[in-house]
């Protein structure tokens, strides 16, 4: 399952139909200015909630700020993330992380997208190092 | 390339030991929206294809 949290879906068609006043587009609600942050969970995440985030030494709760702006989307294409560098977190949390989905958050963690990862859910062993590789995420609309 | 070669799906995470070997690793991962609000557009443009008629 993958998709937009419904605080999201709320948000779009609000800015584009008639709900403000007098009929005019409704605003949008803005996101934060600063990067925006991947977060890993161990159970999926769904529309009307975060999934349960994984925990111990080399996680920090709420994720990671993406290294880099990604490509902007054009003639509807879908946008990818991390851009220019990976993003990786080793596990020294004393056991195994079981990785299921992620969460990409502004950095005041309000959430615009989630999805489960590919082939999850993914162990990571004590000492292991999980990798998002540059693109490794790609988001759409069709 | 013949015929039989297939191109590899794009690697979009990896897991690695200490000693930087992969040990487990999986395709690109996608999120789309595949439900409520890919229908409301699919229905939006449908609407419009038919004003246009």
């Amino acid at each position: 399952m993958a998709g937009l949290p419904n605080t999201l879906i709320s948000n779009i068609l609000n800015a584009t139909t008639p709900t403000g006043t007098s009929g005019a587009p409704g605003s949008f609600t803005a996101f934060a200015g600063s990067a925006m942050k991947v977060r890993l969970n161990s159970t999926s995440s769904t529309a009307s909630a975060n999934g349960t985030q994984i925990t111990g030494t080399g996680y920090t709760a709420g994720g990671t700020a993406v290294p880099a702006s990604s490509t902007a989307s054009s003639s509807g294409s879908n946008v990818t993330l991390p851009a220019t560098s990976a993003l990786s977190w080793t596990n020294g949390s004393g056991g195994s992380w079981s990785i299921q989905s992620f969460d990409l958050t502004d950095s005041a963690a309000a959430r615009s997208w989630f999805g489960d990862f590919n082939g999850a859910p993914i162990s990571i062993a004590n000492g292991n190092t999980f990798t998002i590789a540059v693109a490794g995420i790609s988001i759409g609309l069709a | 390339m013949s015929d039989d070669e297939q191109t590899p799906e794009p690697i979009g995470w990896i897991v690695t030991d200490p000693d930087g070997n992969v040990v487990d690793s999986g395709g690109v991962s996608i999120a789309q929206a595949d439900g409520k609000l890919a229908g409301l557009i699919a229905e939006a443009a449908a609407n419009e294809e038919g004003e246009q008629e």
